[in-house]
C-alpha cells in the first residue's frame, strides 16, 4: 500500500488507533480547560478559547474533592498493600507448596470475579449496615481486598510457576527458610511479575464505581462516585466532570510511564504459563 | 565424609517408582558416580540425598548421622544443578556468599573466602557480574564455586557439565579430577555420559529402572560388567553379544572352543566380547570367517563391521559384529576375514538371567 512495507503498514495502523482510542481522551481534556460559557456550544471548538481553571477550582469548592481524592488514596492504597501482602505467600503456596493443586482451583478462585457485583452489592449493604460501618473507608477496603485477593492470586501464581524451582532449590540448600526464600529469592525475581499485579489490582480498585456508590454517601466517597455527583437531574457540570475525570487519570498516566518498561516484560512473562 | 543410603525408594504421587531400594556406601573423599540411561533415577537418587526429596521408604546417613528426616540446609551437602540455578539477581560473588551469611558468618569474611574459590576457579575478575552476563562455562564455574566456598561434607553434582560445548566439557572434566584430587571432597555425581563417568569415578554405579545394577571402579565395569545391561550400557562402539555353548566349563562357539573364557555348568551362554577384543585374521584360519560390510573410522582406530559368513544364529541382538582395527591396519570393504576372539576377556552371561558368569 502506497509503498509501505508491512512493519511501516503496521505502525501506521497502530497510530490510528492510538488516535482512535485517545480522542475521547483528548476531548475531556480540553473540555476540562474550556470556559463553562462555550462547552455547551452546539458547535464545539478545540482550540479558539481561553484556557481556564476554574473547573479544577470548582471541583474542590464545590463537590469536595480533595476528600474524594484522598478516599480513593487510602482506599485503593491500603487494600492494594493488603491484598499484595496476602497474595504472595497464598501464590507460593499455591505454586510450589502443593496446595490446591492442578488447575480446578485455580478456575474457582478466577471464578469469583465472575459474579456479577449488582447480584452481591445489596448484602454487602445490609451487612454494613448491622455492622455500623456503612460509608466508612474500612468497609471499602474490605471489600476490595476481598475482590482484590482471588485475582492477584491467580495472576502472581502464573509469575511464580515461571521461576526456575531449582533456584529455590539451591537456596534451601544454602540453608534459607522459607521466608528468607520469599524475601531473598522469591521477591526479588517475581519483581516484574509483582508491579504487574499491583498495577492491576490497584486500576480495577481505582476505577470501582458499583461498590463504592452503595457503600458510601458522603464521608468515604471515592472519586468515581463524587465524579458521578457532577451531573444532576437537571443538568451536566461537564467541565466539572472532565476536570475530575483528569484528576482521575493522572495516576493511571503516572504509573504507566514509571513502569511500563516492567510492565511490558511482566505481561510477556505471565503470558508464557 | 561419609555418606550411606539403605534401601533408599521413592515412589511419586502419580505412582511413578522412579528409586526402588538403593544401597550405597560412599567412603569418605571418594567419587562415586551415578550412570545410567535417561529416567533411570539418578536426579531422583540425588535429590533424596540432599533432601529436596522425601523417601518413601529407606534411610540416608552423612558421616553416620541418620539426616533423613532432616531439612535439605542442615544436611552440610552442596549441589551443583544441570541448569546451574544461580540466583538471578544476584552477582557471582552474592551468589557464592549467600549460604554463607545465612550460617551467621560475616560478609567481609564470607567474601575473603569467595575470592579465594574464585582463584582456585579463575573467576576472580568476574565476581561483580551477574549470571545473566555471564557465559554458560563462566556460570558453570559460578555453580561449582557456590558449591565449593560452603566446605560441605559432600558434592552432589547433576550432570553439571551437560550444558558445555564439547571443548569445554572436557576442559571442566579435567578440572575437576584436578579439584578432587587435591581436596578430595566426598562427591556424588550423576551423568549419563559413559565417558565422563569412567574418567572422573573412583567407582561407577550404574542404574536402570531405579535398581542398582553394578557398584565397581571403572576399569572392572568396562572389562567384568556383572550383566548384559552394564555390559551394553558401558562401551562404545558397543560391546558385541554371541550365542554360544558352555561345555566342560569352557565357552564354545561356532564349534570351537574358547579355552579360555571358563564357566562352571553347561549349556548356551551368551558371550560379550568388545570390539577391541575382535582379531582379525586371514580368512580360514581363525573361529569364523566374515565378510566386511561397512567401517566407521573413530580416530586412532577404525570399526570394521562384518557379517559373519556360515553362522548362522551367532550374533544376538545384532546384524554384524563390530571389530576395532588400528588405523593403519589395511582393511577393504568386501574383504574377507578369519574372525578371532581374545578368549581370556570374552564375558560370559546366562542366557535367561543376562548375570555374569565369570566368577571375579
Ligand atoms: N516429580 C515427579 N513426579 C513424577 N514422576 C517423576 C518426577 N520426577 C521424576 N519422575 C520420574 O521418575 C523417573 C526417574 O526420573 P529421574 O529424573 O530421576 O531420571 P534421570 O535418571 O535423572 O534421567 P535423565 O538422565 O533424563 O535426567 C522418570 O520416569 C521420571 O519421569
Ligand atoms: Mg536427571
Amino acid at each position: 500500500m502506497w509503498g509501505m512495507n508491512t512493519k511501516q503498514a503496521i505502525n501506521l495502523l497502530a497510530v490510528v488507533v492510538v488516535i482512535l482510542w485517545l480522542i475521547p481522551v483528548i476531548w475531556v481534556a480540553i473540555n476540562s480547560i474550556k470556559p463553562t460559557n462555550i462547552i455547551n456550544a452546539p458547535i464545539p471548538t478545540f482550540y479558539s478559547f481561553t484556557p481556564t481553571v476554574e473547573h479544577y477550582i470548582e471541583i474542590f469548592d464545590r463537590f469536595q474533592f480533595d476528600r474524594a481524592i484522598f478516599n480513593s488514596l487510602v482506599t485503593v492504597g491500603v487494600s492494594t498493600l493488603i491484598v499484595m501482602i496476602l497474595a504472595l505467600p497464598a501464590a507460593y503456596a499455591v505454586a510450589r507448596m502443593g496446595l490446591m493443586r492442578g488447575d480446578t482451583w485455580a478456575l474457582v478462585i478466577l471464578s469469583l470475579r465472575f459474579m456479577p457485583g449488582v447480584v452481591i452489592v445489596l448484602p454487602y449493604f445490609k451487612m454494613a449496615n448491622w455492622l455500623g460501618i456503612h460509608d466508612t473507608q474500612i468497609l471499602l477496603i474490605i471489600v476490595y481486598v476481598a475482590f482484590g485477593l482471588p485475582f492477584a492470586v491467580w495472576i502472581l501464581r502464573g509469575f511464580l510457576l515461571d521461576l526456575p524451582k531449582e533456584v529455590e532449590e539451591a537456596g534451601r540448600l544454602d540453608g534459607l527458610g522459607w521466608i528468607q526464600i520469599i524475601f531473598r529469592l522469591i521477591l526479588p525475581m517475581a519483581a516484574p511479575g509483582i508491579a504487574v499485579t499491583t498495577i492491576f489490582t490497584f486500576v480495577f480498585s481505582w476505577n470501582e464505581y458499583l461498590f463504592a456508590l452503595f457503600l458510601t454517601t458522603s464521608k468515604a466517597t471515592t472519586m468515581p462516585v463524587a465524579l458521578q455527583k457532577t451531573i444532576d437531574i437537571y443538568n451536566v457540570l461537564w467541565g466539572s466532570l472532565s476536570a475530575g475525570a483528569m484528576i482521575q487519570l493522572l495516576p493511571m498516566v503516572i504509573v504507566v510511564f514509571l513502569l511500563q518498561r516492567h510492565i511490558a516484560r511482566g505481561l510477556a512473562l505471565g503470558a508464557v504459563k | 565424609m561419609t555418606v550411606s543410603v539403605k534401601q533408599l525408594a521413592k515412589q511419586f504421587r502419580d505412582g511413578t517408582r522412579a528409586v526402588r531400594g538403593i544401597d550405597l556406601d560412599i567412603a569418605d573423599g571418594e567419587f562415586l558416580t551415578l550412570l545410567g540411561p535417561s529416567g533411570c533415577g539418578k536426579t531422583t537418587t540425588l535429590r533424596l540425598i540432599a533432601g529436596l526429596e522425601e523417601p518413601t521408604e529407606g534411610s540416608i546417613s552423612i558421616n553416620k548421622r541418620d539426616v533423613t528426616n532432616i531439612d535439605p540446609g542442615d544436611r552440610n551437602v552442596a549441589m551443583v544443578f544441570q541448569s546451574y540455578a544461580l540466583y538471578p539477581h544476584m552477582t557471582a560473588l552474592q551468589n557464592m556468599t549467600l549460604g554463607l551469611t545465612v550460617g551467621g558468618m560475616s560478609k567481609a569474611e564470607a567474601a575473603e573466602m569467595a575470592r579465594e574459590t574464585a582463584r582456585l576457579l579463575g573467576i576472580e575478575k568476574l565476581l561483580e557480574r551477574k549470571p545473566a552476563k555471564l557465559s554458560g562455562g563462566e556460570r558453570q564455574r559460578v555453580a561449582l564455586g557456590r558449591a565449593m566456598v560452603r566446605r560441605p561434607a559432600c558434592y552432589l553434582m547433576d550432570e553439571p557439565l551437560s550444558n558445555l560445548d564439547l571443548k569445554r566439557r572436557e576442559h571442566m572434566r579435567t578440572e575437576l579430577k584436578r579439584l578432587h584430587q587435591q581436596h578430595r571432597v566426598t562427591t556424588i555425581y550423576v551423568t549419563h555420559d559413559q565417558a565422563e563417568a569412567l574418567i572422573l569415578s573412583d567407582r561407577v554405579a550404574v542404574l536402570n529402572e531405579g535398581t542398582i545394577q553394578q557398584v565397581a571402579d571403572p576399569i572392572t565395569i568396562y572389562e567384568r560388567p556383572a550383566n548384559t545391561f552394564v555390559a551394553d550400557f558401558i562401551g562404545s562402539p558397543s560391546i558385541n553379544f554371541l550365542n554360544g555353548e558352555l561345555r566342560d566349563g569352557a565357552a564354545m562357539i561356532a564349534g570351537r572352543r574358547l579355552e579360555e573364557a571358563r564357566a562352571p555348568g553347561s549349556g548356551p551362554v551368551t558371550l560379550g566380547v568388545r570390539p577391541e577384543d575382535v582379531i582379525l585374521e586371514a580368512p580360514g584360519s581363525a573361529v569364523i570367517d566374515g565378510v566386511i560390510d561397512f567401517t566407521e573410522p573413530y580416530g586412532g582406530v577404525v570399526i570394521a563391521f562384518i557379517s559373519p559368513q556360515n553362522a548362522d544364529g551367532l550374533l544376538k541382538e545384532r546384524e554384524h559384529l563390530a571389530a576395532s582395527v588400528d588405523v593403519h591396519q589395511p582393511i577393504e570393504i568386501g574383504a574377507r576375514v578369519g574372525v578371532g576372539f581374545r578368549a581370556s576377556r570374552v564375558n560370559l552371561f546366562d542366557v535367561a538371567t543376562g548375570g555374569s558368569l565369570l566368577s571375579n
